[in-house]
């Protein structure tokens, strides 16, 4: 794994683990909650399978306020994301649009104003590629006045509401997979700041927070079931690979800071590729 | 799936306000029931269920500080019918869970159980015809929310499962724990 060599860290605890109980997810498109289609599907040696008709995915914030309540400040050190390419398809749109709204989780997590501000408009054009617009400007404009006034918690709430509404709208037309994708752009930015942060001040409890190898595995299943357009997305070629990778590093009973710095560096690829990076390469070790 | 014990609420009123008096139980497990009887109402949809749901919630969000998600689960079921719902929980925080039904009288059975497929012991209430069930997971996991319903008017009943969140203060017991590749 390419990670593994950049990693320079002289001393980890390399602690015994074992697969955790693990799911499967199967299912049936409800709601605006990711489902997964009922697939074979091989789990992880010794994992017993349960099966999900649906699976709610995490807003970054519930990380966030973890740690927050923990005493951790570095919000702001998390890298920015990429540069948005000017030319994207609708499936890239889908997952830029979950990116963006975490990084809005981030901004606010940052108290940044500025940067929260920005990400309204970026929304609403994310939005607007997707056929959406309409139903995400009272979102994008309540984010905006709400930075403004400082009420990070009404932005918090409205970058939920955003997320919740396109998924609605992708549903609705009958788009589950650009549904999907929303999700799961979100939850690999917000790893992303989630690990970064972490390893800022490493602790095994405060690493437990990123284990989450029931999500990696849904995402990765619904992934694989994308079919047509979609299929072809920028990055959906890497973060196949890097779902696989991030479930077996996630199902360890104790994450290291090696490991979070793998799980870091692995979801900054991905969230590179959802961005259009040529980082297929680099990934098919 | 456990089975459930009875809660009767004769007198309460679908979408009203009024607070049935939170009876805790103070389960082993979540498995409870629910029986409201309000005859008159009209057949609702998934909607209704995600409203009485969010009804259910409003006192907490309000005076408890708990931040409700906007995304959550719903559908419908058949009377009898099984469905199960993942839900990614973190340590630190504390979990609300808010199960709304379409139809007055709706006889649940709900089932929390963690990774490893063992029942969560929480704290379960009743809202009108919502359950809420509240716990703190001791680790970061996929709960599994398992449900199932009888409707006592109709074959089948939509439901919507609505979750929120709070950080509860916890020891960062590890804090001083690792970081031997800063020290060594």
């Amino acid at each position: 794994m390419q990670s593994l060599d950049l990693l320079n860290f002289n001393q980890f605890h390399r602690r015994n683990s074992r697969a955790s109980a693990l799911i499967v997810s199967c299912g049936i498109a409800l709601s605006a909650v990711v489902s997964t289609n009922a697939a074979t599907e091989t789990p992880d040696e010794m994992a017993p399978v349960r099966v999900f008709d649906q699976v709610v995915v995490p807003v970054p914030h519930e990380i966030f306020a973890v740690l927050d309540d923990l005493g951790i400040r570095g919000w702001k050190g998390v890298a920015p994301l990429p540069k948005r390419p000017q030319r994207i398809s609708r499936p890239q749109a889908a997952l830029l649009l979950g990116a963006v709204v975490a990084e809005g989780f981030l901004a606010v997590q940052a108290e940044d104003m500025d940067k929260t501000k920005d990400l309204g408009p970026e929304v609403l054009e994310l939005a607007d590629m997707l056929g959406v617009k309409n139903e995400v400007a009272g979102h994008a404009r309540s984010i905006v006045d709400g930075a403004d006034e400082g009420r990070w918690d009404d932005v918090r709430e409205e970058l939920d509401k955003t997320q919740q509404t396109v998924r609605n709208a992708m549903t609705k037309l009958r788009d589950d997979d650009l549904a999907a994708f929303v999700s799961f752009g979100g939850w690999v930015r917000g790893t992303e700041a989630v690990s970064h942060v972490i390893l800022d001040s490493y602790t095994v409890e405060r690493a437990e927070l990123l284990r989450q190898p029931d999500l990696a595995r849904h995402f990765s299943k619904t992934l694989k079931a994308v079919e047509g357009s979609a299929a072809k997305a920028p990055g959906v070629k890497t973060m196949n690979k890097a779902l696989d990778k991030l479930s077996k590093l996630m199902s360890k009973e104790m994450l290291t800071d090696i490991e979070v710095k793998q799980i870091e560096d692995i979801c900054t690829e991905s969230v590179a590729a959802i961005y259009g990076a040529k980082v297929e390469a680099a990934t098919d070790e | 799936m456990s089975e459930v014990p009875q809660m009767n609420n004769s007198n309460s009123t679908h979408g009203m306000k009024t607070l049935v008096k939170n009876r805790t139980l103070q389960c082993g497990i979540m498995s409870l029931a629910m029986m409201v009887v309000t005859p008159q109402v009209a057949r609702a949809v998934v909607d209704d269920a995600h409203s009485f749901a969010l009804e259910a919630a409003q006192e907490d969000v309000e005076k408890g500080g708990v931040k409700i998600r906007y995304d959550y689960a719903s559908g419908s079921l058949k009377n009898g019918q099984t469905t199960t719902v993942g839900y990614q929980v973190f340590r630190g925080n504390a979990y609300w869970f808010y199960l709304g039904s379409s139809e007055m009288v709706t006889k649940f059975t709900v089932s929390v159980t963690d990774a490893d497929g063992k029942e969560i012991k929480g704290e379960v209430k009743k809202f009108d015809n919502s359950y809420i069930f509240q716990f703190v997971p001791e680790r970061t996991m996929l709960v599994a929310v398992t449900l199932s319903g009888v409707a006592e008017d109709a074959e089948e009943f939509s439901w919507a499962l609505v979750y929120g969140y709070k950080t509860v203060n916890q020891s960062d017991s590890d804090s001083d724990e690792v970081k031997e590749n800063e020290s060594e």
